[in-house]
């Protein structure tokens, strides 16, 4: 089945057999592996993408599904080689150690600062609670959120 | 592949999705997706047969969305636990569902999952059966050839939560300003985080004395379903009387206990007593001004 994504602001015309999740065409057929498979049961947050604007998860999404919706992955957030405020925030607050969680968190934190630019730490957690991250990272990540909310706010 | 492959169906209609569901015994329904995927990847893991059909609802954009109707509220089965929550109008008519969607899941989950999937994935644990129950909703199903049924909420779930074709709003009167509601839900100690039980109370003061109660139950065994026993005990409550709390202390769970071990049963006192003690300082705090 003919069918068309829109990912990252880029059409792309692909033949589906139909049961391929979202998060199978990214990694496996486009090579956008900065989505990552993790738990593949919905659990972990890894495999985070945004739809529409809204955080979701691609492991438990099919790809057929979500023709004619705007789909967001982590390679999608920089423009032209320059980090976004949200990718340089993490960085500079050590919030990412293996890494491997980081693309979910971020997309997620993009997510939350459009709606609400500058979120209690509260309404932090609450947005980020469907991700894990291994390495315990988390007090930096919060940090994180909150600086890039400053810096998108300044920008 | 993580999924065994599968004629993917997407109808754009309602009675498009009515009739393919009449006409493919063993579809697979996918609403949100939530439940769905991860049930086809485990029968695929255990090598369990797996539907041949699946029927996406995605593009049925007619039932999706919340309304007012003359004095009813209208709640596409496919709107989005998110969408429930962020909506004014049951924030201003019905908080208590928008509560309920705070409690579901994750983030992304409530960004997916469906208020009519909750309800009709059969499974107990399900966490918006005990306020349509409560409220005395309406289920609304299309079946092939446009026929139409409707089935009140209690009675969907006595009858095991079966569905017969596709269900497409939820309806039921807006609450008045007397009807509250209280919600309590107890998490099971282990991830992931599915419900021991949940509970909607929804009470009226009349007169300062509790009226027309409804107590509403599911938990990991049972779909929801009203406990007439307790009604019976605290309806009629006085709410000025100074002995009003012995109620606390005078419940009788017999019929919901049965055979549940110790600490379920002391979690289920508990949450009682806190759901009662929610009532009688709401109305000691409205006597005072």
């Amino acid at each position: 089945m003919t069918t068309n994504l829109n990912i990252n602001k880029k059409i792309y015309t692909l033949d589906l057999l139909g049961h391929e999740t979202l998060l199978e065409v990214l990694r496996d057929t486009l090579g956008l592996t900065g989505t990552k498979t993790a738990c593949n049961e919905a659990q972990c947050g890894a495999c985070t993408v945004l739809i529409n604007g809204k955080a979701v998860l691609s492991c438990i999404m099919l790809a057929k599904d979500v023709e004619g919706d705007e789909i967001l992955t982590i390679e999608g957030l920089s423009a032209k080689g320059v980090l976004h405020p949200i990718q340089q925030a993490f960085l500079d607050q050590g919030a990412v150690q293996c890494g491997f969680c980081a693309p979910g968190f971020i997309l997620s934190t993009k997510a939350l600062l459009d709606k609400n630019p500058d979120p209690h730490l509260d309404e932090i957690k609450q947005a980020l609670d469907g991700h894990i991250c291994r390495c315990g990272g988390y007090l930096k990540i919060f940090e994180a959120v909150k600086q890039a909310g400053r810096e998108l706010k300044r920008s | 592949m993580l999924l065994n492959p599968f004629t993917y169906h997407a109808p754009k209609t309602e009675s498009e999705a009515a009739q393919l569901i009449a006409n493919l015994a063993d579809a697979k329904l996918i609403a949100g997706g939530t439940l769905a995927i991860n049930i086809l990847k485990s029968l695929k893991r255990n090598h369990s047969p797996t539907p041949s059909h699946v029927i996406s609802l995605k593009k049925v954009t007619s039932i999706q969305g919340i309304t007012l109707k003359d004095d009813k509220l209208l709640i596409g089965a496919m709107t989005k636990i998110s969408d429930i929550i962020d909506s004014t109008i049951i924030g201003q008519y019905c908080p208590v569902l928008s509560i309920i969607g705070k409690n579901i899941a994750t983030t992304q989950i409530k960004n997916m999952a469906t208020i009519g999937g909750n309800i009709t994935a059969r499974f107990v644990w399900t966490d918006f059966q005990v306020p349509l129950v409560a409220l005395g909703c309406d289920l609304h199903f299309l079946l092939k050839d446009d026929q139409q049924r409707i089935i009140s909420a209690q009675d969907f779930f006595d009858q095991g939560a079966r569905s017969q074709g596709l269900l497409t709003k939820i309806s039921f009167k807006i609450p008045s300003k007397n009807e509250k509601f209280i919600y309590q839900r107890v998490p099971k100690r282990s991830k992931p985080d599915f419900p021991m039980f949940s509970m909607c109370f929804k009470y009226t003061v009349d007169n300062k004395r509790l009226t027309k109660t409804k107590i509403v139950m599911n938990d990991s065994c049972h779909f929801a379903k009203r406990i007439p026993s307790i009604e019976q005990n605290i309806d009629g409550l006085d709410l000025t009387s100074k002995t009003k709390t012995n109620i606390l202390n005078k419940l009788d769970l017999s019929a919901v206990i049965g055979s549940m071990e110790d600490y379920k049963k002391t979690r289920m006192l508990l949450s009682f007593k806190d759901a009662l003690q929610q009532m009688i300082n709401a109305h000691d705090n409205e006597s005072k001004y």
